[in-house]
């Protein structure tokens, strides 16, 4: 899995491509945590190139959204395959975060 | 029509094993949101084993049965390593496990979605994980 890191202003573009499964996650989730720790508290995920998501991965979102709804960020997701929505839904992780279908809308809100 | 597959039981397997259920799924299946969805429960059960199992140190590959029935997917998830517990409860809701931040119990939930039925039985000195789809 790649990650491609981008900013605008305040908020951090993250673009993933690749596999979000048990063996990658842990790179996701180590830079979530220090873009946090930096005091990032919006965050917006580009899925695009993204081809597979595992529990594993899902649960790095899970990890960390409590902490920045509370500072008032966001995560935003926009790009997803039908596959990768599909597996949003099925734990119903699409209705408790935004999905956009373009970057730009995702930086609108 | 029957595959076998074989993975060693280390997470770093995983990404081989998913292009090989997914280049014998994909001659069957056409639709690659179910594909999709076979892999990650077929997947996921793995990952279980691999991560909580009783491993004993004479280690073997997880072997993996995949086969068509009809219009049904029977998938065969064969271990010396004791399965995990596919019937375990689940914590909460989507949004609980947020505030809780608690990741526990995704990929089971995953499987149960997915799969219309889950079993776990002994056979010999291995354990089964069977797992099977109504294909529409």
């Amino acid at each position: 899995m790649e990650i491609k890191e981008t900013h605008l202003n305040d908020i951090v573009i993250l673009n993933l491509s690749g596999e979000l499964d048990a063996g990658t996650s842990i790179f996701l989730d180590e830079k979530i945590e220090k873009f946090i720790e930096s005091g990032y508290k919006k965050f917006v995920f580009g899925f695009e190139q993204l081809d597979y998501i595992s529990s594993a991965g899902l649960g790095v979102f899970i990890s960390h959204l409590d902490d920045v709804n509370n500072k008032d960020g966001f995560f935003r997701f926009f790009g997803l395959q039908d596959k990768i929505k599909n597996v949003f839904s099925l734990l119903g992780f699409d209705l408790l975060v935004s999905i956009y279908s373009s970057e730009n809308e995702a930086l609108e809100g | 029509m029957t595959k076998k597959l074989l993975l060693r039981p280390y997470i770093s397997e995983l990404p081989q094993f998913r292009l090989a259920l997914n280049e014998f799924l994909s001659i069957v299946l056409k639709d690659s949101v179910q594909i999709n969805q076979i892999i990650l429960a077929i997947e996921e059960a793995c990952s279980n084993n691999i991560n909580y199992g009783d491993r004993p140190e004479n280690y073997e590959e997880i072997e993996v049965f995949i086969s068509f029935e009809k219009n049904k997917l029977v998938a065969d998830i064969k271990d010396n390593s004791a399965p995990f517990k596919i019937d375990a409860s689940i914590c909460c809701s989507m949004l609980d496990k947020i505030i809780k931040k608690d990741k526990g119990g995704l990929g089971l939930t995953l499987i149960n979605k997915i799969m219309d039925s889950v079993e776990t039985f002994e056979r010999g000195d291995y354990y089964i994980c069977r797992m099977t789809k109504v294909l529409k």
